[in-house]
């Protein structure tokens, strides 16, 4: 029997050392898997598999010990049950997500829903090397923007309602950067030192610091393989609509200067941060 | 505004600072004032918070001289509890 190796090794099948067997990578949106799809994913690892399931470090699962014979059925039998394959190679792997401000008190922007959206969106795509996107709720970073090719932390820009003040101070306690004084009895806030974390509304007792914008916070270039390196901040407060053509933009320059298998962050270093800065101010400046 | 309940939960660490807040006001009436004495820090930041999600109104913080914190609360129901 004939193997296409690199047509296996795109549709989600790793080569396994022990011969004949593969790992097969499982699509993971977000780290949120449907009961439906855990249990499609139980009873086709208890037929093919080897008793157990590898959770990888990005989110995503993976099906060791499946028999070349069987990637068919495989294949076949998640997809009926609701479960798509994952991809390797130069590809948009599977959006990585923390829970957001669905779940989460800190989080500042719907973590959950944009990786699915995301997803959606771009899973799969082809690129000359892999390429990882992740979206925090917040700049706590939970789901590790700095660790992706690109990465989205949902900020705040922070509005007051003053008569909703309690005077209690606060905020110019917690604020990270002390960008909050309190004058007169009521907070008076730096936008100049103002990183748009958010502390200040999710802390206060009474309300009276409000959401005044969300956004997110762009990182590119991350990655850690065999030269580490956090993402750099490309774009500080960016729109949430924006968030589209910031990935298409990346994903067109990625293409147009990668190397085969370059990292994204490798690509950026050779041409150099201002022209990549140049493309996503384009591309994210134009009107919705 | 006189308190009706004093608690002191600068010692406890989260999420026992809010679980003990919660079965406080539960024992009092809807407009009964709870005094809280909390630490800085993550108890500050999270139990103010959490009891104004939960449909209670903080009326007054301010911090001590030794860094802990004195909170007064008025319990107000189930108000606004799932919205």
């Amino acid at each position: 029997m004939e193997m296409n190796i690199a047509e296996l090794k795109k549709g989600g099948f790793l080569k396994q050392l022990q011969k004949d067997y593969f790992a097969v990578r499982l699509r993971v949106a977000g780290g949120n898997l449907t009961l439906e799809q855990v249990e499609t994913i139980h009873q086709v690892a208890k037929k093919y598999g080897k008793g157990y399931i590898h959770l990888t470090t990005r989110q995503g699962m993976e099906i060791p010990f499946i028999h070349f014979e069987h990637i068919d059925a495989v294949r076949e039998e998640l997809r009926a049950g609701g479960v798509e394959l994952g991809v390797c190679g130069g590809t948009v792997r599977g959006v990585m997500a923390c829970q957001g401000s669905y779940m989460c008190p800190h989080g500042h922007v719907d973590a959950k829903a944009l990786s699915r959206q995301l997803d959606e969106q771009f899973f799969a795509a082809p690129v000359p090397g892999k390429f990882k996107i992740s979206v925090a709720g917040c700049n706590r970073s939970c789901a590790k923007p700095q660790e992706n090719d690109l990465g989205f932390g949902g900020v705040l820009r922070p509005a007051l309602r003053e008569k909703d003040c309690i005077s209690c101070g606060l905020c110019a306690d917690l604020c990270p950067v002390a960008a909050i004084t309190m004058q007169d009895g009521y907070p008076l806030l730096s936008r100049e030192k103002c990183i748009a974390c958010g502390e200040c509304v999710t802390a206060c007792p009474s309300g009276a610091w409000r959401e005044g914008e969300a956004g997110v916070r762009v990182w590119a270039g991350g990655r850690i393989g065999r030269d580490p390196k956090l993402g750099e901040v490309a774009i500080s407060f960016m729109p949430i609509t924006k968030i589209p053509a910031a990935i298409e933009a990346s994903l067109a320059f990625f293409r147009e200067h990668g190397r085969s298998k370059e990292r994204f962050g490798k690509v950026i270093e050779r041409i150099g941060w201002e022209k990549y800065r140049e493309a996503m101010e384009r591309a994210t400046k134009k009107d919705a | 505004m006189q308190p009706k309940k004093m608690l002191d939960i600068v010692k406890d660490s989260c999420p026992i600072t809010f679980v003990k807040t919660k079965l406080a006001l539960e024992a009092l009436v809807t407009g009964d004032i709870l005094e809280i004495l909390l630490s800085g820090g993550e108890a500050v930041k999270n139990v103010p918070r959490s009891l104004r999600a939960e449909g209670h109104r903080v009326v007054a913080l301010e911090k001590q001289q030794n860094g802990t914190y004195r909170m007064l609360v008025e319990k107000e129901g189930s108000l606004g509890k799932d919205s």
